[in-house]
């Protein structure tokens, strides 16, 4: 009877083992930088129109609180979703999600940085780990996106920009939410045109950002506008 | 129904057993902390890495600063006689360190409350290049060189990864535990002691006059108030406007405890007052400079009053908290690093 017992009980796991296999179904959000239609690749020299130049050093950004929605419900929500992009590493480009439920969704939602309620929380491990980087250190408050190059624009010593966007108190939260729909392949890339948002900003008078306010909260705006998702 | 009321009596019961564990205890009559102990369940031995990372100079560029630098037990984790306090390569900074004491009740930190949680306190100094001129990248790594510190953080989080989490927590559990709460006014509010005639009547001029900024039993109400002190042209500092660029903001800094003052001094964000008398006078001869606080009035203090409320104020002097060898240079840690 014992072993009767043991021998059902370990058929049943088995089946709710494959069951669950089936359902963990797994997706995969690709970040492609650009600028224009070429590939973004660090410390690479781009020419542009007048022979003007430009290139980056340092392009990094936080994407969280990533959802997959069936229209306008939320489908899936990643737990505990922290995202630190960085295009120094081909690795660090890449969200893959797992243990999805079974079934369509039809677009993605995600944050472009951190929000308030997890910036006022203390310290955290991850990517939201203080030797990253990304936080402001005088002043509490992680850095949304950081950008930083050269460019023929800028007026600034060593024709340098820095631009580093964040805040989270009112009125210049500079959180940005961003919605894009998907097409149905398991792998979706997600197509930033870089250049068309450094394009937005007149370099020869805004080539350092490194505090929250109005000008962080624009250029954080703009930022959100390049993430395409890319027809395949 | 009976789930609710279970849930709700362990509910409870988790609140109660948050105002007091082995680690950290609420003094009676205090309010709940602020503080989210669930995020960081303190452990001794959390608390003893945190207390060898805050005396240890290894958290600054060239080892020669640590917090206890500018954050000395004795004069109630302030900048012994310093007015603006100096770092690194005697670099000086702008204002005055802030006593540490009883943190787990404060929303905000830093006299402008730039930083928004304890947790992220330490990356300021560590960071500023007048202070400790360090990155925490750097700290971690350097860190994971000693042989003092991987079984620390082994001890602490049960493996010897050091990460800056781990650090800054461990940090926040030690700053934690310096509670200040046993001076004679607390005493005397336990019934366990009387005040003299001279302190009961400071007392009673403290409650009128000063008691709805620097509330009981904190002696502060941690909000931020333009005290009415005229800027200081060679700082031009604006303090809580910094953080929130409101013009309403302009020459607010946090309201500072007045426990252990006579220890804390010099006083005011900038250290501009040497001696507790300077404080009274200044209070007593208040002047309109824009957006100071609405409580505020010039108190014409006669010297009789200064006296009794200079009586009152030396009882929130906490001997027991100045000279707990539980906060001082932990001995016992750093002798072992010595004989390598």
């Amino acid at each position: 009877m014992t072993l009767l017992t043991s021998i059902v009980v370990m058929l049943l796991l088995c089946l709710s083992a494959a069951h669950a296999q089936q359902e963990r179904s797994d997706f995969q959000l690709n970040f492609r930088p650009f600028v224009g239609s070429v590939p973004l690749q660090l410390d690479t020299i781009y020419t542009l129109d007048k022979n003007q130049t430009i290139e980056f050093s340092t392009l990094k950004w936080y994407i969280s609180g990533v959802e997959l929605l069936r229209n306008d419900t939320v489908f899936f929500a990643e737990p505990n979703s922290y995202h630190l992009l960085d295009v120094s590493d081909e690795h660090l480009l890449h969200i893959p999600l797992s243990h999805l439920p079974s079934g369509q969704f039809t677009h993605v939602r995600f944050y472009l940085g951190i929000d308030s309620a997890t910036t006022t929380s203390g310290a955290f491990g991850g990517d939201l780990d203080p030797t990253r980087g990304m936080l402001w250190t005088w002043q509490s408050g992680y850095i949304h996106t950081k950008i930083e190059g050269k460019s023929s624009r800028s007026t600034a010593r060593n024709k340098e920009f820095e631009f580093h966007l964040g805040g989270y108190r009112s009125p210049f939260n500079s959180l940005q939410t961003i919605t894009l729909p998907l097409p149905s392949s398991r792998e979706v890339s997600i197509k930033m045109d870089v250049l068309k948002w450094i394009n937005s900003i007149d370099l020869a008078s805004v080539h350092h950002i490194m505090s929250p306010g109005e000008q962080a909260v624009l250029l954080s705006q703009q930022f959100a506008t390049i993430f395409r998702v890319e027809a395949r | 129904m009976k789930r609710i009321l279970l849930l709700g009596i362990v509910a409870f019961l988790a609140l109660v057993a948050f105002r007091s564990d082995e680690n950290f205890s609420v003094p009676t009559g205090w309010p709940n902390p602020h503080y989210d102990f669930s995020k960081n369940p303190p452990s001794r031995a959390k608390i003893e890495l945190g207390r060898a990372l805050f005396y240890d100079p290894i958290l600054s560029r060239n080892s020669t600063i640590s917090c206890a630098s500018c954050h000395s037990q004795y004069t109630a984790f302030t900048h012994v006689d310093h007015a603006l306090s100096h770092g690194i390569d005697d670099r000086i900074g702008t204002r005055n360190s802030p006593a540490l004491m009883n943190l787990a009740w404060s929303k905000d930190f830093m006299w402008d409350g730039a930083v928004n949680h304890l947790d992220m306190q330490a990356l300021a100094p560590i960071s500023n290049p007048q202070e400790m001129d360090e990155t925490m990248t750097h700290v971690v790594h350097k860190l994971s060189q000693t042989s003092l510190y991987p079984p620390l953080f082994r001890a602490a989080y049960g493996d010897s990864t050091i990460t800056g989490e781990r650090l800054l927590k461990a940090m926040s559990q030690f700053m934690l535990t310096l509670i200040s709460a046993r001076s004679k006014y607390d005493s005397v509010m336990q019934r366990e002691a009387e005040f003299t005639l001279q302190e009961q009547n400071g007392y009673r001029l403290f409650q009128t006059k000063c008691s709805s900024c620097h509330t009981e039993p904190l002696f502060t109400n941690y909000q931020f108030e333009n005290n009415g002190l005229p800027l200081d042209t060679t700082l031009m500092d604006y303090g809580r406007m910094s953080v929130t660029k409101q013009a309403s903001d302009s020459l607010k800094f946090k309201v500072p405890t007045l426990r252990n003052i006579e220890f804390s001094y010099p006083y005011m964000h900038d250290g501009r007052f040497k001696r507790l008398r300077d404080v009274l006078m200044h209070y007593s001869t208040i002047r309109q400079n824009g957006t100071e606080s609405n409580k505020l009035q010039p108190m014409n203090f006669t010297s009789n009053e200064m006296v009794d409320l200079t009586a009152f104020l030396l009882t929130l002097t906490d001997r027991k908290f100045l000279f707990d060898t539980a906060y001082s240079y932990p001995k016992y840690i750093f002798a072992t690093q010595a004989k390598d």
